[in-house]
């Protein structure tokens, strides 16, 4: 039951900072400078006309009144409505919400498919030729921006080879094949940088491994070096990898963002661009939410996941 | 015919080769028990490693050591890690970090009977269960359940020995397996390595800086002073009549006929002046000199 207990530490130690963050994010949101009623209305608009349309949108009641509908709204699932259009929030954010949840979706797990035989090889192979080129390149590869890999891969593929369409985004239920090959590029631009950052780190945890007792006792029982080193690096690997997962998931999410405007992809940094440069602060905000929600949820699920590899922190504590 | 035949052994580290292990010769018969007795830094560990062939990647090996009739220096990784933990088993010195920390005991041990046979799952449980308790874990039923930090030291050194002997090996390496036990732990545990290894029919290469333990469980006896071995025989003779200052000086320090099994023994280094000995002399600075004997080829 020191499971359970621990896990429902956990969820409230979620909730507390998902409120801490709404707190944060309306406060920022609501210091930007700019006034969405002079946005609206333009530079010329009479004071009167723009104090009307304040009133009209309740922009004139106080911060902490609006602060707790907003949070209120949410939690029943209602992020408001934007200021400009009257369209709800969540419908707005839902398409976009789409194209960036599949790059990241279809990016991290093919990272990581890609990270593990890198790091393996890396560390199995760290005093060889084999294993030095392939760090040499996980080294290369991370030196190299995201939006740059982005553009390199289109001019060999879609410009020069025609294989695949650099341009836009088309919804799965659309047609499955124009959404897959218009995904390819900036899904695999993604997984290039991502694949060396995270090879790195499976490099390091198996190098950890070669050099454990544990290891020399697989060996001495008759598992061949690389079976040996997966069987019994895998777990300790698995630990340093789920927290950069949930440390890089942030970053991964702002090289999406990137990658969706090499690719002109609507996602959701198109969406945040646009809103905030109409001053569309309840789009701003709820954008701001579901990204910070995003990363914690991660990160909880990352601390689920601890427990789940490491049987001594059941107990609380390492022994 | 031998179990375990080593010539002419030299094994050397890092690019200026240093050497661990010298020209070191010995022969294991079936069922014998050989005693290697040795100061810290002397090479016991590294000529065990060699013979199971878990050297770092830095070592030079030459010489010949060949298990039942096979060479193993020249033998492929995959051949040799058939031979690994099924005829040829090894006991380590730290039983706190040699299990996997994040896989139940009794798993790591069914492991080693999957990788040698194709027994199926449920029989495999039965039998770890069973060796588990023939080396006294109490419970084991539960304890093939537990993982390692879960288990006291004693517990882990039985776990270790039980996977040592689970397949029944021709030859069982023990380097030093109680040092990291309390001594009525380590009485017991000697008891039923001797036992288990009766009832397996295994020749042992028991490694130990401790006579006494050594007295008890073997037969024969090697010492081991600076890579090279100085002396072998009977351990009585070697005891009793030692021709080598070194073991001479061994002996001194410790009067064996009082010492009872699992007794800390006074050091070598104490009594024993290394300028009285033709071989190299260890460096008194460091507990693990790092001595520079000559260059290898
Ligand atoms: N990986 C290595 N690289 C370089 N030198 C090593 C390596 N392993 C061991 N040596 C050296 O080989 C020598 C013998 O070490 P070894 O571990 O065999 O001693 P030992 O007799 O087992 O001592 P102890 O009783 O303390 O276990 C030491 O001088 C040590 O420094
Ligand atoms: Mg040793």
């Amino acid at each position: 039951m020191a499971l359970l207990r621990a896990a429902t530490r956990r969820v409230v130690i979620f909730l507390v900072t998902v409120l801490v963050a709404s707190a944060v994010i309306f406060g920022i949101v609501q210091a930007l400078p700019g006034d969405v009623a002079l946005a609206t209305l333009g530079m010329g608009a009479s004071p009167e006309s723009v104090d009307a349309l304040r009133v009209q949108w309740g922009l004139d009641r106080p911060l902490a009144l609006r602060y707790l509908e907003w949070v209120v709204g949410m939690v029943h699932g209602d992020f408001g409505a934007s200021y400009l259009t009257g369209q709800s929030v969540v419908s707005q954010i839902g398409p976009p919400l789409a194209v960036t949840a599949w790059l990241v979706g279809l990016s991290m797990p093919l990272s990581l498919l890609a990270a593990l035989p890198l790091g393996l090889v890396g560390a199995m192979g760290r005093r060889r030729w084999f294993g030095v080129s392939v760090n040499a390149a996980t080294h290369v590869g991370l030196a190299i921006p995201v939006f740059f890999v982005g553009a390199i891969l289109t001019i060999i593929f879609a410009v020069k080879l025609r294989w695949v369409r650099a341009n836009g985004y088309v919804p799965l239920t659309t047609s499955p094949g124009e959404w897959a090959i218009r995904l390819v590029l900036p899904v695999a631009s993604i997984v290039i940088v991502q694949a060396c950052f995270l090879a790195r780190y499976v490099r390091a945890g198996f190098i950890d491994v070669l050099t454990e007792d544990y290891y020399r006792t697989a060996r001495a029982v008759g598992w061949t070096r690389w079976r040996g080193l997966w069987r019994h690096g895998i777990r300790n690997v698995a630990t340093s990898v789920v927290t950069v997962i949930g440390l890089q998931l942030a970053s991964l999410l702002v090289g999406a963002i990137l990658v969706e405007q090499t690719f002109a992809m609507p996602g959701l940094g198109s969406l945040l661009v646009q809103a905030v440069r109409r001053r569309d602060l309840m789009v701003v905000q709820g954008v701001g939410m579901l990204l910070v929600a995003a990363v914690l949820t991660v990160n909880f699920l990352v601390d689920l996941a601890y427990l789940a590899i490491d049987p001594r922190l059941k107990r609380g504590g390492r022994s | 015919m031998s179990v375990l035949r080593v010539r002419d052994l030299t094994v050397s580290f890092g690019r200026r080769h240093l050497v661990a292990v010298d020209q070191v010769s010995l022969d294991i018969e079936p069922g014998q028990r050989l005693g290697l007795v040795g100061a810290s830094g002397s090479g016991k560990t590294v000529l065990a490693s060699t013979i199971i062939g878990l050297l770092p990647d830095n070592a030079h090996v030459d010489g010949s050591v060949t298990f039942d009739g096979q060479e193993l220096t020249t033998l492929p990784d995959r051949e040799f890690s058939a031979i690994r933990g099924k005829d040829l088993t090894m006991v380590f010195q730290e039983p706190m970090t040699a299990l996997d920390p994040t896989m139940r005991v009794g798993r790591q041990a069914a492991e080693l009977v999957a990788l040698h046979s194709e027994s199926s799952q449920g029989t495999t449980r039965q039998l770890v269960v069973d060796v588990f308790d023939r080396v006294g874990l109490d419970q084991a039923s539960r304890i093939v359940d537990a993982y390692p930090h879960e288990l006291s030291g004693g517990q882990r050194q039985r776990v270790i020995i039980a996977m040592a002997l689970i397949n029944r090996p021709s030859l069982v390496i023990c380097d030093e397996p109680t040092t990291a036990l309390d001594a009525t732990v380590q009485a017991k545990v000697l008891r039923l390595l001797d036992e288990e290894l009766a009832s397996v029919d295994a020749a042992c290469l028991f490694i130990s800086h401790d006579l006494g333990l050594v007295a008890s469980l073997c037969s024969d006896v090697a010492v081991i002073h600076a890579g090279r071995i100085v002396e072998r025989g009977r351990t009585e003779q070697v005891f009793h009549h030692p021709s080598h200052p070194y073991t001479a000086g061994l002996v001194a320090t410790a009067s064996i006929d009082k010492v009872r099994p699992g007794e800390r023994l006074p050091v070598i280094e104490d009594f024993f002046d290394p300028s009285t000995v033709d071989s190299a002399p260890p460096s008194e600075s460091t507990n693990r000199p790092h001595r520079r004997i000559r260059r290898s080829r």
